[in-house]
């Protein structure tokens, strides 16, 4: 079985056991012990898939529902949108033996953060219309979310075991 | 197992059967009907284990059919779920009545209607 | 058979704007994962789209009316793609079943409408009839406008509670 990981974002860093992903960033391992992690879920989302058999795993952090507003981005940053991001993560995924039909597929995150600038109203709403809508496209279901609310979400993923954990301010639980 | 979806929406009943087909459930073959006349006469020919219908139809309304259905025994162990945009309290109790498994109301998630058509299933089996 | 009706919540009418509103949300967001925001009248020239009017009537022995919903072509097929799972990039799907997918958007709406507004009436709904249209007809009624993901959505509805002697009639139909 191959090892190894995937990072689809602005820098490649050596694996260490522990992959922190930036905001429209994805990374996808096969790599038993490594935890795939990302901080400041706010109205952004997370999607995190792991197949149980093939022991694969994967997550995206998306920033924006829809590629149209900004193609050119789109086309150097595809995870930074949900409808190029998700199709690429489950293309990176393939590549390490996810199936889909056995992807357990979660949604974390599309809080309203009261700090957001003006003209963004109901980001996180949309983001998460936006990635259960791709999903539904795809013919695939959640499995589960923690999602809305006001606080940025910290999210660990366990790529040997599929545990999901979700860290926000004032609470703690495994999806 | 074999399912009859019930609706006079054909998109209604195409994105059923999409869900249907996604779910972990063994399906050997399902019907369609676009009202309750229709479904009576699929019932009558075939040997369905799980009904999905809708209320508001025409010709044979989804209500007319479920009396039908639990006035008859040869369809005792049929399993009946309602999909249906009338989500009043009046209509539920009018369903407890007629030996509904489950009462979904529209609009519902893809995931929603997962959960159901397991369930059902899972009835239909024992 | 007629049988005494109960008379309609008192602040039936009052509320409807708002329990519109609601219903149009909670049908776009659960079964076509679009974004839903109420506006003011919003501004269509320039909007060279047609447009599709799904009608569905409603009554229950005294108390009738309707629901039309009005959403341009565009708006309808991203509806449609949302709905069934459609990729965009294959082949459009015939305008029946387009029209047939906004007749049940309207079917929905109106069942979440009168579900939300009256719970103890069991409300008979009509097939939709879709139409389709240059634009939506000039207000003569009720009318809430909508925002369904970034597209005007107009909900028209209208409500009648038939005076005693014409509800035992109407119950006898």
């Amino acid at each position: 079985m191959k090892e190894a990981i995937s990072w689809a974002g602005p820098e490649w860093v050596r694996p260490t056991g522990r992959r922190v992903l930036g905001i429209g960033e994805l990374a996808v391992s096969n790599i038993g012990d490594t935890v795939i992690a990302t901080h400041a879920v706010g109205s952004c989302i997370a999607v995190c898939i792991f197949d149980p058999v093939a022991k694969v795993a994967g997550m995206l952090h998306l920033l924006l529902p829809e590629s149209s507003i900004n193609p050119e981005r789109a086309g150097e940053h595809p995870a930074v949108f949900a409808d190029t991001g998700i199709p690429l993560l489950f293309q990176t995924a393939y590549g390490y033996g996810l199936a889909k039909q056995r992807a357990i597929v979660k949604l974390v995150g599309g809080a309203e953060m009261p700090q957001t600038p003006r003209g963004w109203f109901n980001t996180g709403h949309r983001n998460l219309l936006a990635a259960r809508n791709l999903l539904w496209r795809n013919g695939v279901f959640v499995a589960a979310e923690d999602v809305g609310g006001t606080d940025a979400r910290t999210v660990h993923l366990s790529v040997g075991t599929g545990r999901l954990q979700v860290f926000s301010g004032r609470s703690y639980k495994e999806l | 197992m074999r399912i009859l979806i019930v609706d006079d929406s054909s998109m209604m009943r195409a994105m059923i059967k999409r869900v249907v087909k996604l779910t972990n459930v063994p399906v050997e073959e399902i019907l369609e009907a676009g009202d309750g006349a229709q479904a009576l006469k699929l019932l009558e020919s075939h040997d369905v284990q799980v009904l999905l219908t809708d209320i508001n139809m025409p010709v044979m309304s989804g209500a007319d059919l479920l009396r039908r259905v639990a006035g008859d025994d040869r369809w005792c162990r049929l399993t009946r779920v309602i999909i249906s945009t009338d989500g009043s309290e009046a209509r539920r109790e009018q369903a407890a009545g007629l030996s509904v498994r489950c009462y979904l109301q529209k609009p519902f998630s893809p995931e929603v209607l997962r959960d159901v058509l397991t369930d059902a299933a899972a009835a239909a089996r024992l | 058979m007629s049988s005494p009706m109960p008379p309609l919540p008192p602040d039936f009418e009052r509320a409807v704007g708002g329990a519109i509103a609601f219903a149009v949300s909670t049908v776009a967001e659960r079964s076509f994962f679009a974004c839903v925001d109420r506006c003011d009248q919003p501004d269509l020239d320039g909007m060279d789209a047609d447009w599709l009017v799904a009608t569905v009537w409603f009554e229950d022995g005294p108390v009738c009316g309707s629901v039309a919903c009005s959403l341009p072509t565009d708006l309808a097929q991203r509806l449609f793609d949302a709905f069934s799972g459609r990729d965009p990039s294959t082949a459009l799907p015939p305008r029946h079943h387009v029209d047939d997918l906004v007749g049940e958007f309207s079917n929905m709406v109106c069942g979440a409408w009168l579900s939300r507004c009256d719970t103890q009436r069991v409300f008979r709904l009509s097939p939709p009839i879709v139409r389709r249209v240059p634009r939506p007809a000039d207000e003569s009624g009720r009318r809430e406008w909508m925002i369904v993901d970034n597209r005007p959505v107009a909900i028209d509805w209208a409500v009648v509670q038939a005076p005693d002697d014409e509800a035992a009639a109407a119950a006898d139909l």
